[in-house]
């Protein structure tokens, strides 16, 4: 080969790799350390960035993270379902259940100075009257607030609601002053969209859309802080494996995505802690009782029979959860006592039998893009092929989901859905998902039960909470034996961190967020 | 259009690497087709104590997280993953040619008007269009074989246009036309023969675009759902297990640059046969 | 010339008002009740129907579409159903970093493209000559997806050499300026920052161009392998040039067409395929903002979001083809 030809001469190589390695070690210098020490600094990772900063959309969980640490509530659930007041000092329910007096406590102050009074508290629940989205769903009964002092105040139900104080936790007390200025002509809604108008344990520093939002602590807190964290930084990360990575690297302190696959590598890992909690999340297979195949309760039966739920819990949860028993949450107060779903494939041959059924085609609609819902309608479809039924499994998205069930006519012969409570009242599940009333709504699958219809409405009105129980036990025990779904599983809240931040930082009341004021650093 | 003497003669100008390529697509047709019999597993068989084996005698590309032969899925998958991209290419190819030709052929307002359509067309993201039609007719490999089509069709019937254009001001048609042959004669036997076998090459070539689309559109929910073992939704639902079980998405992956790949060059390889002004040198 | 510009310029505002209404009636035909889903989930049926009425969903199509279209023309693209906030400033918020990600891609296309393509065409038929053209093809043909998130865990995790994620690092604030970190950093003056924000585009930009420099290298090859089989070539080759000097002097001025039109083509479609590589890497963009809204049935945010990416490519392959006369004057007699 004659030199001539050569594309590189030896000067152009040596050229080049000057050229690389500088490249190198230029990216070797960006190398980021971990948290700076004096700052005590806390990084999340979540998956999904919330819509907008306004607490009234506070019913969608990636907004409850983030408003959350930045206002107050009246009331609140702690790690253990308690219901108790943060805000609110007091509060008396009037004998006919339409009024309800609340004494505030004195000496809260807004991030900007002001004080926080009654007329904050009736500013923002007339604002989500107002607007009637978001967690105005919880707290359609509200009327008005009077006023009777600067911390006393009444708030009037149009009828006697037993849940209006529990939904009252996601009623995040707004600075009517600060947002009253920035109204518009949306209420406020766009000024929120990323701004905060709190008086939380932490205030807003920036938020970076869809990327990073940070936190800094409020030094006036009415509450006294130990060793929360003085920044809080959430980054968004939708790839689990990302979080994994970064979880690794030191960039991250705490993820809240890993997914299941990953979590064994990190439980053997003593420099990380797999943290675990229970929730009132619970994942349904609906059925259709009002038209199809499915009409006949022989037949759902069958159905339920079918289903390997031990494997669901062990394989496909990889254990982090327990089998769902019945149609309310375990962990909700109320719940009676029904054994776990067990397997019977030669039973449900049986009922088929008895049914008169052959050749029984089934579709099931479902959300693929969950990963437990993609392996559980492959081992539902699996289970029924053996029993002879043919299930034909449908990828919806989820209004898709909601358009589809909003109307008996359209509704498919069986749904995968879970629930997620928006606080730990039996209403909120029994009521939403069976009452016929829902029927055009976006949870009920074509259930109807007039008895089960007159128990649920009965136990929302009656305050006597063991009235209400006994009421919710019956409507269990009716919807179970109606085999109105299949109760699949009630999954484990998990997070990987490092041994740096500890707490109990999970509230089922609030599914998928954390409670900054509750999180430690060493 | 398919001469058996110059199919012969074209073969014989074919590198030993460019033969393999052409060998290598008609393999992974064959294989598609007689997959699902030579499969040794039942693909659809959820046994989730199998969950990822790795590879063994048993399971040749070991099992997936839900126990399911990987090697079975692959065969079982082949058909769909291939005819994903036939479908959509047989559509634009021929709503492309038509358009194209018509274009070509009738210079002025109807050709601006089809040209700003094919403009229309390539400025509308195909991948918005693969989501919106994939939640307006339910994600599935239907919807995202309709929407690719409805954005491929332009680039064919710009290549067709520009293709009947350099052929109908060549010197034979000008002859044919003073010899007074009748027009539609002169499109069909000589200006479209002609101009179509530029439309080979990147018909092959397309085929591996469209694999790579379609993949891509099954990571984000809109291409093929669960259970199918089309290739791309084999990848996204590995896609967690790629440090514990590497297999399930490095196979179908594999699979897919492969089959990719081979298209590809067999259409470069195409290229070359059909401009005998490129000259080759064999080194 | 002149008379090519501006015909050209005028049959653009008809193609993008037919992109607009084409999609606005396409996103009619995704499946949710907008009033339900902007209520919340839980919401009673009185207030998905109150939601209805403040929408204007409750007016017949056309007239929606009418409204619509007389707030586009005074700039109003809308309030986002999802957002609560003018889809004008949302896009202005992820729509930078997108292009500051394109923009970066295109470099590195180009960065290998064109050596790759002289190379190869030099040593045709050679074994250089293969495995590059086998390696650019692999990078090409290998799912977007599995790329990104091989080099990410590879150089990320392992090798800690560049970051895993983001586009800063965490808690640094950079002044928002454009959007664009890279941008931002260089503008309010510091280095360091504007170095470390490069980085953390680097793997998502070469995850972005594999793609497309398998096929810009292979178009380029052709170009240039036309270039150096041709008689003045050689001429000058027996005049005594090398081939590196025919390469520079003769391939690559020849190139410039083929380069811009497809470039100019690429920018638009990379513009448009960026999701993957942001749900990966983490970054914000039109690809996902695009994606969100159209799971959210968020109408005037699709709408904007294709008006954006259809505007951008129809500019670009305006300007391109505007450009080409100019660079070869043999072409400037063209047929539209």
């Amino acid at each position: 080969m004659h030199t001539r030809n050569l594309l590189l001469k030896s000067k152009h190589i040596r050229a080049l790799a000057i050229l690389s390695s500088c490249v190198v070690a230029l990216s070797l210098i960006s190398i980021s350390t971990s948290a700076n020490a004096a700052t005590k600094q806390l990084v999340i990772a979540d998956s999904e960035p919330p819509q907008t900063f306004d607490p009234v959309r506070a019913n969608n969980s990636t907004v409850d993270l983030v408003v959350q640490p930045l206002y107050d509530v009246l009331v609140d659930f702690d790690a253990k379902n308690k219901l108790g007041g943060r805000l609110a000092t007091s509060w008396k329910v009037s004998p006919d259940g339409l009024e309800i007096s609340m004494s505030l406590r004195s000496g809260v102050e807004f991030h900007d100075g002001k004080t926080l009074t009654s007329a904050d508290v009736k500013y923002s629940l007339d604002r989500i009257k107002k607007l009637n989205v978001g967690v105005a769903a919880s707290l359609a009964t509200y009327a008005s607030t009077k006023i009777v002092d600067d911390t006393k105040l009444i708030i009037n139900l149009t009828q006697p609601t037993a849940t209006f104080v529990s939904a009252l936790s996601r009623a995040y007390i707004l600075n009517s002053r600060l947002v009253g200025a920035n109204e518009g002509t949306d209420s406020g809604q766009a000024w929120l969209g990323n701004r905060a108008a709190g008086s939380g344990p932490y205030t807003l520093t920036s938020y970076t859309t869809n990327q990073e939002a940070t936190f800094a602590k409020n030094t006036n807190y009415w509450r006294n802080f130990t060793n929360q964290a003085d920044k809080v930084i959430i980054r968004y990360i939708p790839q689990g494996a990302t979080q994994r990575d970064l979880l690794k690297s030191g960039e991250i302190d705490l993820a809240m995505k890993i997914s299941t696959a990953d979590l064994n590598g990190f439980k053997a890992d003593s420099k990380f802690v797999v943290q675990d909690a229970d929730t009132i999340v619970q994942l349904y297979i609906h059925m259709n009782t009002m038209k199809g195949p499915l009409k006949d309760p022989k037949v759902r039966q069958a159905i339920s029979l079918a289903y390997d739920y031990a494997s669901h819990v062990k394989n496909i949860m990889g254990g982090n959860g327990a089998i769902a028993q019945g149609p309310l949450p375990k962990a909700i107060a109320c719940h009676v006592y029904i054994p776990d779903g067990v397997q019977n494939l030669s039973r449900a041959k049986t009922l088929l039998r008895q049914a008169n059924v052959k050749n029984l085609k089934l579709t099931m609609i479902y959300l693929s893009v969950i990963e437990e819902h993609a392996r559980g309608g492959l081992l539902l479809q699996s289970a029924l092929k053996s029993i002879g039924v043919d299930l034909q499994l449908v990828t919806v998205t989820y209004p898709e989901y909601v358009s589809q069930i909003s109307k008996p006519s359209t509704t498919p012969d069986m749904g995968m859905i879970s629930a997620f409570p928006a606080y730990p009242d039996a209403d909120a599940v029994l009521r939403i998902v069976y009452d016929s009333k829902n029927l055009s709504g976006g949870n009920n699958f074509a259930y109807s039960n007039p008895a089960v219809d007159t128990l649920v409405r009965n136990a929302a009105a009656i305050s006597d909470s063991s009235k209400r129980c006994s009421l919710y036990r019956d409507a269990q025990r009716l919807i179970v034996k109606d085999y109105a779904s299949l109760f699949l599983s009630n999954p484990k809240f998990i997070t990987v961190r490092n041994t740096t931040v500890t707490g109990d930082y999970y509230r089922a009341a609030h599914h998928n967020t954390l409670d900054f004021f509750s999180m430690m650093l060493k | 259009m398919l001469d058996k003497s110059k199919i012969s003669s074209q073969w014989g100008r074919l590198s030993w690497f460019e033969k393999g390529c052409f060998v290598g697509v008609i393999s992974v047709i064959v294989l598609a087709v007689v997959g699902p019999w030579i499969a040794p597993h039942d693909p659809y068989f959820v046994d989730l104590d199998k969950s990822l084996l790795p590879p063994s005698s048993e399971h040749w590309f070991g099992t997936d997280v839900d126990g399911r032969d990987i090697l079975s899925r692959l065969l079982f998958g082949a058909r769909s993953t291939l005819l994903a991209p036939l479908g959509v290419i047989v559509f634009a190819a021929s709503v492309g040619t038509v358009i194209g030709t018509i274009a070509a052929l009738n210079p002025g307002v109807v050709d601006e008007l089809i040209m700003r359509l094919c403009d229309v067309g390539l400025a509308f993201p195909a991948l918005v269009l693969s989501i919106g039609l994939a939640s307006a007719l339910g994600p599935s490999l239907r919807s995202a074989i309709i929407a690719l089509a409805l954005t491929w069709w332009p680039g064919y019937a710009r290549l067709v246009r520009s293709l009947v254009l350099e052929v109908t001001h060549k010197e034979f048609i000008e002859s044919a036309k003073v010899l007074g042959v009748p027009r539609r004669k002169i499109v069909f036997r000589h200006i479209l023969p002609n101009a179509l076998n530029a439309m080979y090459v990147q018909t092959t070539i397309d085929v591996s675009a469209v694999i790579l689309v379609i993949s891509g559109l099954s990571f984000i929910g809109a291409g093929a759902q669960p259970p199918s073992s089309e290739w791309g939704a084999m990848v996204t639902s590995g896609r967690d297990y790629m440090l514990t079980g590497w297999w399930t998405v490095v196979v179908p992956g594999i699979a897919i640059s492969l089959t990719a790949m081979l298209f590809n060059l067999s259409g470069d390889a195409l290229r070359v046969l059909n401009d005998p002004t490129l000259k080759q040198s064999r080194g | 010339m002149i008379r090519l510009a501006f015909r050209r310029l005028l049959m653009t505002p008809p193609v993008i008002f037919s992109i607009v209404t084409l999609v606005f009636f396409m996103t009619q035909l995704i499946p949710g009740d907008q009033a339900r889903i902007a209520a919340g989930r839980d919401a009673t049926i009185e207030q998905v129907e109150a939601m209805r009425i403040k929408l204007g969903l409750d007016s017949p199509l056309y007239i929606q579409f009418g409204q619509y279209l007389d707030r586009l023309l005074h700039g109003d693209l809308g309030t986002s159903v999802f957002t609560y906030r003018p889809v004008l400033t949302d896009l202005a918020d992820v729509l930078p970093s997108s292009i500051e990600l394109v923009c970066l891609a295109m470099i590195i296309n180009l960065a290998i493209s064109l050596p790759a393509a002289m190379l190869t065409a030099a040593y045709r038929g050679r074994r250089i000559d293969r495995t590059v053209r086998i390696f650019v093809l692999f990078g090409g043909t290998v799912p977007v997806f599995w790329l990104g998130l091989t080099l990410q865990n590879l150089f990320g995790a392992r090798l800690q050499m560049l970051p895993i994620a983001g586009q800063h690092k965490s808690g640094e604030i950079v002044p928002r300026r454009t959007g664009a970190t890279t941008v931002d950093s260089l503008l309010s003056g510091d280095f360091s920052i504007f170095l470390d924000s490069l980085t953390y585009v680097i793997l998502p930009a070469l995850t972005l161009s594999c793609a497309f420099i398998a096929v810009l290298t292979r178009t380029l090859r052709s170009s240039m392998i036309g270039v150096l089989d041709s008689d003045f070539v050689m001429v000058a080759r027996a005049k005594g040039a090398s081939n590196l000097r025919v390469l520079v002097r003769h391939a690559l001025p020849n190139a410039a067409i083929p380069t811009l039109t497809i470039v100019g083509m690429q920018v638009g479609w990379m513009l448009g395929s960026t999701i993957l590589v942001e749900s990966i890497f983490g970054r914000q963009g039109i690809g996902s903002y695009a994606m969100t809204a159209v799971l959210q049935k968020d109408i005037f945010a699709v709408i904007a979001a294709v008006l954006i990416l259809g505007i951008a490519f129809t500019l670009l392959n305006l300007i391109v083809d505007l450009l080409v006369p100019i660079i070869d004057p043999r072409l400037r007699r063209s047929h539209g």
